[in-house]
């Protein structure tokens, strides 16, 4: 499915609702294909980013482009080949499921119905079963069911796990993870289950106070990641590039700072001046290494980068 | 072209069964009254005055007459409902993230709203005229029609109602808000327009139900126009 088409690029992209600064110059390119996680705390701009990928708002400044379309003037097109899934479904609560249904096949030209009705057997949906009498988890997986009816290029999923039981969440991953699998698509998935996007993402991007921190496949930046303690209260001048130093934090007596792109030659050199002490170079979960690099760009962490 | 059509009707199949309920009670106002203009004007009743002229002829004029007076109101839970409702339960940001665009969006909830309207005005315009018809040896069916206002002046009020519901709805999630200004403005323009040619002399010389036509139907126009542009480019939160 390579193509010269990125799934999704933003130059520059910047959102403002009033004044409140949601997205900041954020520049990012999706490649078709990829399976993305984008990390990042209440508020730091990822369901902005996906709102604005959709078409449902406007951006303040720079470009965005979604499967090579202006969301600001082809929202139309975009939303026929792409499958969005919101945080919070919203489905008339009148209608039944199988009426969510016809009430949407109509709307696609690749709706593909041996699929649907495959998928809503597995899932165990009620075609007669009302949609207000659905537990939050079955709104789940009937959105996912309308975001994949129509064999999407780009799934763009907004915290779909939240609320979620285990065995709904893992039966609702292992579906994104077959899909891809089975259609090559590209999935843009925001999520706080930090463990669910280090299963299913090929790619990471952190993003905090509407900027991107970091963007990078999740094995290469796991692999190349350390936490190093140094031992003694004066950190004092450490010889580490400023821009491989994810987040550094006093602990106790000692200092333990999280270092990007870790060449081993550093404890080395901080072992030959003898000022620092090191006492542990531990590698970090995808959980750990999110926290950090929040922490690093949060003054009240005390990162002190 | 074949998906764009297929989309516009299933989203129109979706606002008459969001608007049943305003249907509903369009349907029972109407019925209402017919059965009442019936009761009143039953053979029994002219019998002594114009025997020519038949109960059922001269009931049909009048209940013609009645059921626009009373669809007005109607019309404004519709139009106040079908998109208020919409913003209100949030179930728009369901429909924000399927294909149609926004004119298509805005175009199902005109189809019903017009479509009703024109069903409604049919009825009440066959049975009317079929009143005439029945009793056209008679003036009373006449008579009768001359103590309502034009059929012109119901046609500009129904669709200024609409117009206002409609348009209302895109600053407003509250349909009760929404309804209450789709009857109050139509209202008010014609208590205006009164007020108007009692201060104007001018005025005068203009027909009174075809000033009110022109300008309700002239602001009904302004009002959709702009709330189609306000809702191309309203953000969906």
């Amino acid at each position: 499915m390579a193509s010269s088409v990125s799934a999704l690029q933003s130059i520059e992209l910047s959102k403002r609702f009033r004044s409140n600064l949601a997205l900041d110059s954020v520049t990012i390119r999706i490649d078709q294909g990829k399976t993305v996680g984008l990390l990042g705390i209440n508020g730091a701009g990822k369901s902005t980013l996906l709102k604005l990928a959709v078409g449902n708002l406007r951006p303040s400044g720079g470009e965005l482009k979604i499967l090579g379309l202006d969301p600001q003037t082809m929202s139309h097109e975009i939303r026929a080949r792409v499958g969005f899934v919101p945080e919070a479904s919203q489905f008339y609560k009148w209608m039944t499921v199988g009426q969510i249904l016809n009430f949407v096949r109509p709307m696609y030209s690749a709706w593909d119905e041996p699929f649907v009705g495959r998928l809503s057997n597995r899932f165990n949906l009620d075609l007669k079963r009302r949609v207000s009498h659905l537990s939050s988890g079955m709104l789940a997986k009937l959105s996912l069911l309308v975001a994949l009816g129509h064999q999407p290029e780009l799934l763009i999923l907004d915290e779909p796990l939240t609320g979620m039981d285990p065995l709904a969440r893992q039966d609702f991953t292992e579906c994104v993870a077959e899909s891809v699998f089975r259609d090559s698509q590209t999935v843009l998935f925001s999520s706080h289950q930090l463990d669910e996007v280090s299963e299913l993402a090929d790619e990471v991007i952190i993003i905090h106070e509407g900027r991107v921190l970091v963007h990078r496949a999740v094995a290469d930046l796991v692999n190349t990641t350390r936490r190093i303690r140094v031992i003694g209260e004066n950190l004092g001048s450490i010889p580490i590039q400023a821009d491989h130093v994810v987040c550094r934090r006093k602990v106790q007596s000692d200092w333990i700072i999280t270092v990007s792109d870790f060449d081993p030659a550093i404890v080395a050199s901080m072992a030959e001046d003898g000022r620092h002490r090191v006492s542990d170079v531990s590698t970090v979960s995808l959980s750990e290494l999110f926290k950090d690099y929040v922490r690093g760009v949060s003054p009240s962490e005390g990162s002190g980068k | 072209m074949k998906v764009a059509v297929r989309t516009l009707v299933s989203l129109t199949k979706k606002d008459f069964r969001v608007s049943s309920f305003p249907i509903a009670l369009l349907v029972v106002g109407v019925v209402a009254s017919y059965a009442l203009a019936f009761a009143v004007f039953s053979d029994e009743n002219l019998r002594g005055s114009q025997p020519e002229a038949s109960g059922a002829s001269v009931a049909m004029v009048a209940g013609g007459y009645f059921s626009m007076f009373m669809a007005l109101p109607m019309l404004a839970v519709l139009s106040g409902t079908i998109m208020a409702g919409e913003r209100a339960d949030e179930s728009i940001r369901f429909l924000s993230i399927l294909p149609p665009t926004r004119t298509q969006i805005f175009a199902s909830k005109l189809v019903v709203m017009i479509g009703v309207t024109f069903v409604l005005g049919w009825i009440v315009l066959s049975t009317i005229a079929a009143g005439h018809f029945m009793g056209r040896g008679s003036q009373l069916p006449s008579e009768v029609a001359e103590r309502f206002p034009s059929l012109l002046w119901f046609a500009a009020a129904a669709f200024l109602t609409i117009a206002t519901g409609y348009s209302i709805s895109f600053f407003s999630t509250s349909s009760g808000v929404c309804t209450l200004a789709a009857f109050i403005i139509p209202v008010g323009m014609q208590v205006a327009i009164a007020f108007a040619q009692r201060k104007s002399s001018s005025l005068y010389e203009i027909d009174s139900v075809h000033l009110y036509s022109g300008v309700s139907i002239a602001t009904g126009l302004i009002m959709i126009v702009s709330s189609w542009v306000c809702f191309r480019s309203r953000e969906i939160l």
